[in-house]
């Protein structure tokens, strides 16, 4: 019995192994092409890892060619504001949908459902002459408030089943104890919904980080841009290049990638409300 | 009588209000500031032949550029033509990416949920084509795609016989749909597979343990436990890649932008090709439109017949 559950861990494993190697190897391609000087007609064989000593030149060039340093800088700018909003956004939406009780709430939720299945990019237009009539074109401010309201239908939904998930004598149990409501989303509902918000964090920062359009259209000036933005500029520039495209291509995601891996602790804490109300 | 109750359900309705609206009151200005009203200013913008240019005159066209949409369909070059060709691809999107992500995604949670020790590891590594930038994963499609003999895809399907000379995977129409659709789901089931744990996650052991103990296989678990266990998850999951296939747009902005000739265009694409390209933004909402109203009646019928939040 126990041999055939080791055998079945290892068959699953190996499965695993089998789908990551498939899934990150035009990464490894990326990454060893980043340290190789390829331009234009590509070798007769992929690229798989990078010829030994290491090409680094189209590190140095990328860095300090152009404005990289501010628009990573711009980056992390707009990522950090974009995701506090979208946290309190969501938090404070979804705990109303599902721990009140109050008239047209099931219509206004569906008002919120609606709009998610309307093209978002359609909205572009009517959204610029929305941030322009406030005087927030060409400011961080305006994409800041521009992503709270957007953020509002979907993550009201992804929480929505999560906090009504928390079973009621919780919340029961503190408001015996003189709790307000506030007090009851800050120390009960935020607390056990941790592996909920840790996801949602983690698409926010994804989201933010690599969003492009959004940036384009309602930015004006160079020094406002983002690494994405700057990315798809200098993609159009130099399109054989792909030694300095995948250079800046991996500084690019790398930041991403090491927050993900940071915010995966957090991200695992499971069965929190199981533990919690076992008779 | 009656009227008594009125007034008292209406007092019980205000305080409600003023209990919830705190909490509700920032994000719904937000909401109705930038998604409500955009959207439904969008629907007057589809009457109108607009312009965003200061001061210029949005002359009201009527039901002109729906016309548009549905006449000379079969036309080759018609405007009609191209917005259903593109619809076309939406379409094939939905049947091809919305599975295959699904199924790849399920499979692969339950795999790792089973595991005894590196969990993390897999959903860590699986992740990173999610959180992957689109303009970076687009260059690195690109690149492996490429035309020539030593391009990543072309030198493994030659060398295992599957392909006897190099393909130009962008220039062709199906194969450049296949690569469109190929970005959907490998940047698409490592998110799959990350709401699926969590939803495995929310499914309480002793019942795996009780249907253990009536000698029940792990495929029959899967069925009757999993499965219905996970019924809200998929639903959401559902509604977003369905929205998601409906709204495929930066891979073909970045990759074929539509060629050749339109075939593996989307109406995103088209949309906002026809908007900020051609500046035809009446023609490009009413476009639009019609598309949000298809994938509105979907996900009605979606809701209709597997019920949000019932997981039993």
């Amino acid at each position: 019995m126990k041999k055939k559950q080791t055998m079945e861990q290892l068959l699953v494993h190996i499965l695993l192994i089998l789908i990551c190697v498939i899934s990150l190897l035009p990464f490894l391609s990326m990454v060893s092409t980043s340290f190789m000087k390829v331009k234009g007609v590509l070798p007769n064989e992929p690229i798989i890892f990078p010829k030994l000593p290491l090409y680094t030149k189209n590190y140095v060039k990328v860095w300090f060619s152009g404005h990289f340093q501010t628009y990573f800088l711009n980056t992390v700018i707009v990522t950090a504001g974009g995701v506090f909003i979208n946290l309190f956004v969501s938090v404070t939406m979804a705990y109303s949908f599902a721990k009140f009780k109050f008239p047209g709430k099931e219509f206004l939720f569906n008002i919120l459902l609606l709009t998610m299945m309307i093209p978002a990019q359609l909205a572009m237009i009517s959204q610029y002459t929305v941030l322009n009539g406030l005087h927030l074109i060409d400011d961080y401010k305006g994409i800041w408030l521009l992503w709270g309201g957007t953020c509002a239908a979907g993550s009201t939904f992804f929480y929505r089943g999560f906090f009504e998930a928390i079973p009621r004598e919780l919340e029961e149990s503190m408001y015996l104890d003189g709790a307000s409501r506030l007090q009851t989303l800050l120390h009960c509902i935020i607390p056990l919904s941790k592996p909920a918000i840790a996801t949602q964090v983690v698409f926010a920062l994804n989201g933010y980080w690599s969003n492009l359009f959004d940036i384009l259209t309602f930015t004006k000036s160079m020094n406002k841009r983002t690494l994405s933005v700057a990315l798809q500029l200098f993609r159009g520039q130099h399109t054989t290049e792909f030694g300095r495209l995948f250079a800046a291509s991996t500084i690019v995601i790398l930041p991403n990638i090491l927050l993900f891996i940071l915010f995966q602790k957090q991200f695992i804490k499971q069965g929190l409300t199981e533990g919690a109300v076992k008779e | 009588m009656r009227e008594q109750s009125f007034s008292r359900r209406f007092k019980k309705g205000i305080r409600e209000w003023i209990l919830v609206i705190p909490f509700l009151l920032i994000g719904t200005v937000l909401f109705i500031l930038f998604v409500l009203y955009p959207q439904i200013k969008n629907i007057y913008i589809s009457f109108t032949n607009y312009s965003i240019m200061p001061g210029a005159k949005n002359e009201f066209v009527g039901l002109a550029n729906y016309r548009k949409i549905f006449t000379d369909i079969h036309v080759k070059g018609s405007d009609a033509y191209f917005f259903w060709m593109a619809f076309r691809n939406n379409i094939l999107a939905i049947l091809i990416t919305v599975p295959g992500q699904l199924i790849l995604g399920l499979l692969v949670a339950v795999f790792i949920h089973n595991l005894r020790f590196g969990k993390n590891i897999y959903k860590i590594l699986l992740y990173i084509a999610v959180i992957c930038d689109w303009v970076v994963f687009c260059n690195i499609v690109d690149y492996i795609f490429q035309p020539d003999n030593g391009s990543l895809v072309n030198y493994i399907l030659t060398s295992i016989g599957i392909l006897k000379q190099p393909v130009s995977w962008l220039k062709n129409t199906w194969t450049a749909n296949f690569v469109i659709w190929f970005c959907s789901i490998w940047k698409g089931f490592g998110w799959v597979m990350i709401i699926y744990t969590a939803g495995l996650q929310g499914i309480p052991m002793d019942r795996y343990e009780a249907a253990k103990v009536d000698g029940a296989n792990n495929v029959q678990m899967f069925w009757y436990i999993t499965v219905p266990g996970l019924k809200a998850t998929t639903f959401y999951l559902l509604i977003n890649l369905i929205n998601g296939a409906m709204n495929i747009f930066i891979q073909v902005f970045l990759l074929t932008k539509g060629d050749p000739i339109g075939t593996t265009d989307v109406v995103m694409d088209y949309v906002y090709r026809r908007a900020f390209n051609y500046f035809e933004f009446g023609y490009a909402a009413s476009c639009g439109l019609v598309m949000g109203g298809v994938v509105f009646i979907l996900s009605m019928f979606l809701k209709k017949y597997l019920r949000y939040g019932q997981d039993e």
